[in-house]
């Protein structure tokens, strides 16, 4: 015996109702599938792509392709090669290969100080045709600070021990550069002694009678022929003498062009590094803050609001002992 | 049951879930006690460097609020900090605008003119005038009384007048309740009085109540003090051992912490 009986109209083809509903709901679902698969890209030709990276560190497979900001595909394996480096396959929107070309380099790129790794594709001769499907492209990896720091130093402590050994060896009291000056100090001073003498000569000859000209004549003689002997002795020292100023002026240029060098590549660096740094400085202070609303919206969350003492506004009083 | 058991749980972490979020705080407001707040935990780790600049960037901040509170709170961080810093004049500057202005709250002129009374301890007159004036600002239901007593006990004990000492110092040890400080502060102005009463054997409890206090409070000048005073109090009662234990412990405590009062008494134990 039926207890309820259908009279009432709402109830009237209620399966044929629900099987409606039912494929509308399966067709919207199929609908939302589709637009997700194409906005996905699913339904885009694409082209494999791929290259050699020395180290696999940050590589992921669905990693995002990027040119000029845009994803243009992503990575679809990272395997390790029987030469222990890592190969990377792309697979790339073949919309978008026209700027691709042979010379591209895929830079890893890192958003902000803590987000996901990336591939920025970079370069690109506008004259070189694009790479086709299985070409091989150039990789870059990411240069943090302490790489440039790393490589700052390997450059730069050989060029500061240079220059340590170039002025050690100006300032050793045995070495050339010293000795030359010490020579050059007693070469003076025995000129100014011959001159002295020469004066001294000179003005007793005005005063002697002429029977002592000869005999001081013959002073004179040996007074010059002395006189020719320093300036012989000179002209014999003097190009040792300068062979070595010029070999101390060689290591002083030498020194010099070190310096300069090291100059033009420590402004180098700079330039390199220095558009980074601002960014760096504004993403690591916004980071500094997030992390402490993070922390402190955290100290207020239940249930370490209950665990935790807040820090009063209050300075503490201070003792009456102090 | 289980299922009773996960249904409860499950209607707990959605009533500890539905809290309304907190307000929107103003930016200016919320950089400002951040700031303080960081102060007050650079001074409560004695990282005083650090609090100054944490409060003089919470000054700045509620001078731009004009929030008159906010900045007696910061100044009177500031007092404190450069008072611990060594550097007196400045702790005045911040400390002394405030006895003078009556725009900031009664309670922190009065803790103003208590620091400031700290700073000038030396200066007895001065350091009483100062008192006074806090006892003045801080009215009848004072949350600093204990203090208070503490220190004109102290002064008190300046001039030799011990019978005030041992008045003040036992006021303050009975109000001081759960206030370890100025609880051994107290114990040990009653056990110099004590001491200059001539009585050794109050004075000895008394300084065993202060070092208790002091060992958990962790403060090695003020060990230094409570040992030299059981030093002189232990040669009173010719208690050889309990002399030599002060000593070896002064001498441990001198060659740990570098404190004004180990001047010359530094090397100590190995």
């Amino acid at each position: 015996m039926s207890l309820l009986k259908d009279t009432d109209p709402r109830f009237r083809f209620l399966g044929w109702r629900v099987v409606f509903f039912g494929l509308s709901v399966l067709l919207v679902l199929l609908a939302l599938a589709l637009g997700v698969a194409l906005k996905q890209g699913m339904f885009v030709g694409k082209t494999r792509l791929h290259f050699t990276a020395e180290h696999g560190a940050g590589f992921a497979t669905g990693m995002q392709v990027r040119f000029s900001g845009f994803r243009i595909g992503v990575v679809d394996k990272v395997a390790l090669n029987e030469q222990a480096k890592v190969n990377v396959d792309l697979l790339i929107e073949s919309r978008y290969l026209k700027w691709i070309k042979a010379d591209t380099t895929a830079q890893m790129l890192q958003e902000g100080l803590m987000g996901d790794y990336y591939l920025e594709m970079i370069g690109g001769s506008p004259g070189l045709p694009p790479v086709k499907e299985g070409d091989r492209i150039n990789f870059a990896p990411a240069q943090s600070l302490a790489d440039i720091a790393h490589d700052l130093k390997n450059r730069t402590i050989p060029i500061i021990d240079s220059v340590q050994s170039t002025l050690d060896y100006i300032n050793d009291p045995k070495g050339d550069v010293r000795q030359t000056v010490a020579n050059v100090h007693q070469l003076t001073a025995e000129l100014r002694e011959t001159r002295a003498r020469v004066d001294q000569l000179l003005n007793r000859v005005d005063g002697l009678a002429d029977r002592e000209v000869r005999a001081t004549l013959d002073n004179a003689s040996r007074v010059l022929a002395k006189t020719d002997n320093v300036v012989a002795e000179v002209q014999g020292r003097l190009p040792q003498m300068m062979d070595y100023a010029a070999s101390s002026m060689a290591s002083l240029d030498a020194t010099a062009r070190n310096a300069s060098a090291m100059a033009a590549m420590l402004r180098n660096t700079l330039d390199e590094a220095a558009p980074r740094l601002p960014g760096l400085v504004r993403n690591t202070d916004d980071l500094v803050r997030d992390s402490r609303e993070t922390l402190h919206g955290l100290q207020q969350s239940w249930p370490l609001n209950k665990m935790l003492t807040p820090t009063p506004l209050d300075a503490p009083v201070p003792d009456s002992r102090r | 049951m289980s299922t009773k058991l996960l249904m409860g749980l499950f209607i707990l972490i959605l009533t500890a879930c539905a809290g309304s979020p907190p307000a929107r705080v103003p930016a200016l407001r919320l950089s400002t006690e951040e700031a303080n707040r960081a102060a007050v935990s650079a001074a409560q780790a004695l990282r005083w460097e650090n609090a100054v600049t944490s409060w003089r960037e919470a000054l700045a901040g509620y001078q731009a609020m004009d929030d008159w509170q906010g900045q007696g709170r910061a100044r009177l961080g500031l007092g404190q900090a450069y008072a611990r810093l060594g550097r007196d004049d400045l702790a005045r500057g911040y400390l002394e605008a405030m006895l003078e202005s009556a725009i900031f709250p009664e309670e922190q002129r009065a803790s103003a003119a208590y620091q400031l009374a700290l700073l000038d301890v030396l200066h007895h007159d001065r350091a009483l005038e100062l008192l006074d004036a806090a006892r003045r600002f801080c009215g009848a239901n004072c949350s600093l009384v204990v203090q208070f007593d503490n220190l004109a006990a102290r002064l008190a004990a300046g001039r030799g007048d011990w019978e005030s000492v041992r008045r003040l110092a036992q006021r303050a040890l009975d109000a001081a309740g759960s206030m370890p400080a100025e609880r051994s502060h107290a114990h040990r102005l009653l056990g110099e009085a004590a001491l200059a009463g001539n009585s050794p054997l109050v004075a000895r409890e008394h300084l065993r109540a202060a070092l208790l206090d002091d060992r958990q409070l962790a403060e090695p000048e003020w060990l230094l003090e409570d040992y030299r005073l059981l030093e002189k109090t232990a040669a009173l009662l010719a208690d050889d051992p309990l002399v030599q234990e002060a000593q070896m412990r002064q001498k441990s405590i001198c060659a740990a912490a570098r404190i004004p009062g180990c001047s010359g008494q530094s090397g100590g134990l190995p």
